[in-house]
């Protein structure tokens, strides 16, 4: 290897080039987060004249700083608890806690939940980070898990986890520790004005996990069964969007991510179109969509014959990924036969 | 050769721009909306926001 090869290679900071959209996302939600808060302690610059527009004011930021918080920590830090995006493990310590604190969530936490709990033990009885199960097998409502899983089960659940060492000897004094550094970050907002810290720093989180990571981490698993030989891609719902994907980091491609945790989030479209011939004919469960139209496709609905078009609509499979042999109502049916899960 | 080059090279930049803006498209439109507000107002706000949390499912829909 040339020396100058090795000196560049030194001094980069990124493990990949690409990370540094990885990056920019974070570093631009926490500029969105100052700008509200400077606004909010200077009303008179915003047209900021009352309660009511005060209200207005914190109404608008909250929606829009939960939204990217749910993405910052459920995309895009999820992709750094797979693939560190430093070459410098302190780095990758400290901008992980910068990372998720404005979701709500010591950086640690969120790691052992989606590693530990969710990838090692995907739609099995341990993995407690999905929707529960009725007696039938469906998976509960989408509102009933997104309004009780933050923070209400995940805190039961990790404190059961931590105390009991899941994971390994260890875990429970790093969470102890990891839980007093994020309470002194997150505890900031409240030392500067506790009423907008419970505006745009409490509701943000609550909008960002209730409102965003609880309807995705649905949406990708929905209708879904266990891995197994004659079913090794059905664990997981594929999301092919292209809108979807490039502002969120490919996270559609979910199979994918599950088979192959390692694979750059940037190469996953191409791993895509290597797999692409095996999904068809393992029969994944392709659609053109993202999230968002899924988690709508997956509410309830007012009538039995809405719902039925609803529940229709998302077993149905993109045309591209229908096997050629079959007609297409027979390769919806054969979706929605593993869709029985659906509620 | 030479201008081909400088071509190639402002088109690259663009293309790399506008992969930069679309990764981190929900950062940035969240800057606009709260920014905005010394230009347009809390509720004008509000409004946006309203607007483009109704958008999106369009957005993903369509593209």
């Amino acid at each position: 290897m040339g020396k100058g090869v090795e000196t560049a290679r030194r001094g980069r900071v990124l493990a990949h080039p690409q990370d540094i959209h990885c990056v920019a996302f974070h570093l631009l939600s926490l500029a969105a987060y100052a700008s509200a808060f400077w606004l909010y302690l200077h009303p008179e610059i915003a047209g900021i004249r009352g309660p009511g527009s005060r209200l207005a004011f914190v109404a608008s930021a909250a929606l829009m700083l939960g939204w990217i918080s749910g993405i910052n920590v459920g995309v895009n830090f999820h992709n750094h608890t797979h693939r560190k995006i430093f070459r410098h493990g302190w780095l990758n310590r400290w901008f992980g806690r910068t990372w998720t604190v404005s979701g709500g969530w010591p950086s640690y936490y969120w790691w052992f939940s989606h590693v530990v709990v969710h990838h090692s033990n995907l739609l099995g009885p341990t993995d407690w980070t999905l929707p529960r199960r009725r007696a039938d097998g469906s998976f509960e409502g989408i509102y009933r898990y997104s309004l009780l899983h933050w923070p209400w089960r995940y805190a039961a659940h990790m404190w059961r986890d931590f105390t009991g060492n899941r994971g390994g000897k260890g875990v429970g004094r790093q969470a102890a520790m990891e839980l007093v550094i994020f309470l002194a970050l997150w505890s900031i907002p409240f030392w500067i004005d506790p009423w907008m810290a419970l505006g745009l720093w409490v509701l943000p989180a609550w909008v960002a996990n209730v409102l965003i990571m609880g309807p995705g981490m649905y949406a990708q698993h929905a209708g879904c069964v266990p891995k197994s030989e004659s079913r090794p891609f059905s664990h997981s719902n594929i999301y092919l969007s292209g809108f979807f994907n490039l502002t969120m980091f490919n996270i559609g491609y979910h199979v994918e991510h599950h088979d192959s945790p390692q694979v750059h989030w940037s190469d996953l479209p191409r791993f895509h179109e290597e797999m692409k011939e095996r999904l068809i004919a393992a029969r994944a469960h392709v659609v053109p969509y993202g999230y968002y139209h899924a988690s709508r496709l997956l509410s309830p609905r007012w009538s039995a014959e809405a719902a039925a078009r609803a529940r229709a609509e998302f077993a149905a499979v993109h045309p591209d990924y229908r096997p050629s042999e079959e007609p297409a109502e027979h390769a919806a049916d054969a979706v929605l036969e593993t869709q029985e899960a659906l509620p | 050769m030479g201008e081909w080059s400088v071509r190639h090279r402002y088109r690259s930049l663009a293309h790399r721009l506008g992969l930069a803006a679309m990764r981190s498209f929900f950062p940035l439109v969240t800057l606009v909306i709260v920014l905005g507000t010394v230009l347009w107002g809390p509720w004008i706000s509000l409004l946006l926001a309203i607007a483009f949390w109704i958008l999106i499912d369009r957005l993903e829909e369509r593209f």
